[in-house]
C-alpha cells in the first residue's frame, strides 16, 4: 500500500495527459503570439519611437506569463481532480513543470528566437543602441530581472488556482495582481534607496566618481548606477525565489486536505 | 419486470417461477436460472430472489445441488397445480367468503350464476 | 468495507454545527438506500467517505481500513462519486475513457460500451450538447463501467423520464456486482425500491438505522388496511385507508418494505423509538 504514495513517473504522465485539454489553448496560443511579438518588437526597434510600442508588446508576453496558471481552470471538474488517483506531490509537480518551466519558454523562447534571427536584417535604432552599452551587465541583468520580476506573480496566480474551489479566477487575477503591485512597489522604493545611497558613498569615497556622478552624459555613469544596483538585484533575486519555494511548500500542502 | 404495489415482490417472483413451470419453459431435471440471473433479470436484489427460491425448495419445487445451481424437480408441475389449488382454497375463497358474508350474497346466488356460464 | 466510528464533523465556516455527529456504523458491500430530510446529512456523509471532506480525525471514516481524506491512489482508484451536479472534465465519454479511466484498473470497457448502447450513445457525442437527463446517464454509464469497489451515487435518477429511470435500474441490475458497495443517495425512493439490500437512514446528522432490507421486513409488517391495527407502531392514513407499521405478525407472508412509511415512522419522535428498539431485538 506504501508504494502507491511514492511517486510514479508513469502516474505523473497520466496526469500531464489528463491535464492536457485544459492547457492545449495555451500550447497554441503562447508561441504563436511570442513569434509575432517577436518579429514586431524588432521591425518597430528600428525607429525611435518604437520603443514605446515594444514596450507595450512586452507588457502583453508578461501578462501571459503571470496569467498562464488560469488554462488550468478552463472545463475544470473539482470533484474529479480531488479524487484523481495520483498523489497530491505528482499533481503539483506536473502544474509547477508546466507553470514554472514551460510557459516560460513558451512564452520567451519563440520571441528571443525571432528577434535574434531577424535582428541580424533589422537595424536597431539609435537609442537602443545607447541603451546596448550597458551590456557588460546586460545579459546577467536581463535574466536576473526576469526571474524576479516574473516569478512572484507567476507563483501567486499558480497558487490560487491550484488551492481554490470557488471564485477561482477572481481570486487568482486579484491576487496576482496585487502581488505586482505589492512587488513593484517593493522593488522600486528599495531600488532608489539603494542606488542613491550606494552612489553617495562612492562619490564619498572615491573622488573620481565625482566626476562620473556629476556628468550624466559620461558613458561611465549607467556602469555605475548598474554596479551599485547589482547587490540589490541580487537581493531581491533571493526574495523571489524564496517566496516561490514558499508558495509551492504551501500549495502542495493545502492540496493535500483541498475540501470542498 | 414491472411489480405490483399490493403483492410482496417475493410473492410475484414466486408467481412467476409457477407460470414457468406450468408453462413448460422450466423443463423438469433441467437447471433453472440462477439467483443472480433472475436478481438481473428482474432489477431486484439478489435477497429477495433468494426468499422467493427459499419458498421454492421448502415445497420441493427445486433442488439445490452444491456447486451446480438448482434443478427443477421432476414433478414440480403437479406440485404447483396442487400449491396453487391449495392457495385458491386458502386465499381466494376465504377472502371471497368475507366479501359475500357483508354484501349478503348467499352460495346459491354463486351457484345460479356459475350455471349461467357458457 | 465502509467502517465508521464516531466520525464526526463540522464545516470550517461553522464550527458550531456539526453536519454529522458521532455517526458508528459497518457499510457492508450492496446497495444501500441512503435517506434522510434535506440537511441530515447525506451529501456531507457521500463527501466524507469519497474524501473531498476530511474530519479532524481521518481515522473515523475508513474504506477497506485506509482513510479516504489520506487520498492514498491506491484507495483512490477504487471510489468513485457521482455528484448531482457533476461537472464534465471532457468534451465526450470517448475522452474520459481515454484520459481518465486509465486511472482506474477496473474500468470495463466492454460494459461502456454496453451501457452507452443501452442508451442509444456512442460516446462521441459532445456533452455540453446534452440535456440534462441524457448527461446523468452518460455519467452514470461511465461510472458503472468503472467498476470502483465503491461507488457513492447523489441523486442519479434527477431529472430523467420514467424510461429513463427503468433503463437506469437494470443497467445497476446488471452492472453492479456482490462484491460492491453502492451508497444512493435520493428523494425518489420509488425509481429504485427493489434493487435496494439495505437501508441507511439519517436525520439532523445522526445515524438512525443502518440495516439490511430483510432483516428489517422479518421484525416489521408494512400493511395497508381499512382499520387501523390496534398494534401499530406508527399509523399514516393514505386515501380513506390505513398505511401502518406493525411489529411482525408470525406466520403470515412477510411484506415488502414501504421505505416512505419507514421514514416517516421514524421521523416521528413518538414511533421512532419503538420502532428501533423493534429493529434492534436480536433474535432470541
Amino acid at each position: 500500500m506504501t508504494q502507491s504514495r511514492k511517486l510514479s513517473f508513469r502516474r505523473m504522465m497520466m496526469v500531464v495527459r489528463f491535464y492536457m485539454p485544459s492547457f492545449r489553448l495555451a500550447l497554441i496560443l503562447y508561441p504563436a503570439v511570442s513569434l509575432t511579438i517577436g518579429i514586431l518588437t524588432t521591425l518597430l526597434n528600428q525607429w525611435e519611437l518604437g520603443i514605446f510600442f515594444s514596450g507595450l508588446l512586452s507588457l502583453i508576453l508578461s501578462v501571459m506569463l503571470y496569467f498562464f496558471p488560469l488554462f488550468y481552470c478552463r472545463n475544470a471538474s473539482p470533484v474529479v481532480r480531488t479524487m484523481l488517483p495520483a498523489t497530491a506531490a505528482e499533481k503539483m509537480t506536473v502544474l509547477a513543470v508546466a507553470c514554472l518551466i514551460i510557459n516560460p519558454i513558451l512564452v520567451y523562447l519563440p520571441n528571443m528566437a525571432a528577434s535574434q534571427i531577424l535582428g541580424l536584417y533589422c537595424e536597431p535604432s539609435e537609442f537602443l543602441k545607447l541603451a546596448d552599452s550597458l551590456n557588460t551587465y546586460s545579459l546577467s541583468f536581463k535574466s536576473l530581472a526576469t526571474v524576479t520580476n516574473a516569478f512572484p506573480p507567476l507563483v501567486t496566480c499558480m497558487f490560487i488556482v491550484a488551492t481554490r474551489i470557488r471564485n477561482t479566477i477572481g481570486m487568482a487575477i486579484g491576487m496576482t495582481i496585487l502581488t505586482i503591485v505589492v512587488y513593484s512597489v517593493i522593488a522600486g522604493i528599495s531600488g532608489a534607496v539603494m542606488a542613491i545611497h550606494g552612489t553617495l558613498n562612492d562619490i564619498a569615497s572615491n573622488p573620481d566618481f565625482a566626476r562620473v556622478a556629476s556628468d550624466p552624459a559620461n558613458p561611465e555613469f549607467p556602469g555605475m548606477v548598474l554596479r551599485n544596483l547589482m547587490p540589490l538585484l541580487y537581493t531581491l533575486a533571493a526574495v523571489a525565489v524564496c517566496y516561490t519555494v514558499l508558495m509551492l511548500t504551501l500549495a502542495y500542502r493545502k492540496m493535500k486536505s483541498l475540501q470542498f | 419486470m414491472d411489480f405490483r404495489n399490493d403483492i410482496p415482490i417475493y410473492r410475484q417472483i414466486i408467481d412467476y417461477c409457477f407460470s414457468c413451470i406450468i408453462s413448460g419453459s422450466w423443463i423438469a431435471g433441467d437447471k433453472v436460472p440462477s439467483v443472480r440471473e433472475m436478481a438481473v433479470r428482474m432489477a431486484v436484489n439478489t435477497h429477495t430472489v433468494l426468499k422467493a427460491f427459499d419458498y421454492l425448495q421448502q415445497h420441493d419445487l427445486i433442488i439445490s445441488r452444491r456447486g451446480m445451481g438448482y434443478f427443477l424437480a421432476d414433478d414440480a408441475r403437479q406440485r404447483v397445480q396442487i400449491l396453487r389449488r391449495q392457495e385458491f382454497f386458502d386465499t381466494r375463497l376465504k377472502d371471497l367468503f368475507s366479501e359475500m358474508k357483508m354484501l349478503g350474497i348467499d352460495i346459491s346466488d354463486v351457484v345460479e350464476q356459475w350455471n349461467r356460464q357458457d | 468495507m465502509i467502517s465508521l466510528c464516531n466520525l464526526t464533523y463540522a464545516y470550517r465556516n461553522r464550527k458550531d454545527f456539526y453536519a454529522i455527529t458521532d455517526m458508528t456504523a459497518d457499510i457492508t458491500p450492496g446497495i444501500h438506500l441512503l435517506l434522510g430530510e434535506n440537511g441530515a446529512g447525506k451529501t456531507t456523509l457521500l463527501h466524507l467517505i469519497a474524501g473531498l471532506l476530511i474530519p479532524a480525525d481521518p481515522e473515523q471514516c475508513l474504506v477497506e481500513g485506509m482513510a479516504p481524506g489520506r487520498r492514498d491512489p491506491a484507495l483512490m482508484q477504487r471510489i468513485f462519486f457521482v455528484s448531482d451536479d457533476m461537472k464534465f472534465p471532457f468534451p465526450t465519454i470517448n475522452e474520459m475513457v481515454r484520459l481518465h479511466a486509465p486511472f482506474f484498473p477496473s474500468f470495463d470497457h466492454e460494459m461502456l460500451r454496453h451501457n452507452l448502447e443501452t442508451f442509444g450513445m456512442n460516446g462521441d457525442e459532445p456533452i455540453d450538447s446534452f440535456s440534462l437527463g441524457n448527461r446523468k446517464k452518460a455519467i452514470l454509464a461511465y461510472a458503472l463501467a468503472l467498476r470502483p469497489d465503491v461507488l457513492l451515487l447523489d441523486e442519479p435518477a434527477n431529472g430523467l423520464d420514467i424510461t429513463a429511470k427503468q433503463l437506469i435500474l437494470s443497467l445497476m441490475s446488471e452492472c453492479i456486482d456482490e462484491s460492491q458497495t453502492v451508497i444512493l443517495s435520493t428523494h425518489t425512493v420509488a425509481d429504485f425500491m427493489q434493487l435496494f439490500d439495505s437501508v441507511i437512514l439519517l436525520s439532523a446528522g445522526r445515524l438512525i438505522l443502518n440495516m439490511p432490507v430483510w432483516e428489517i421486513v422479518e421484525r416489521i409488517d408494512f400493511v395497508t388496511e381499512t382499520m387501523p391495527p390496534a398494534d401499530a407502531l406508527y399509523i399514516e392514513q393514505f386515501f380513506g385507508r390505513f398505511r401502518a407499521i406493525l411489529p411482525r405478525r408470525p406466520g403470515s407472508p412477510l411484506t415488502d418494505i414501504d421505505y416512505l412509511l419507514l421514514y416517516n415512522g421514524l421521523q416521528n419522535v413518538s414511533s421512532r423509538h419503538s420502532i428501533i428498539k423493534l429493529l434492534s431485538e436480536t433474535d432470541s
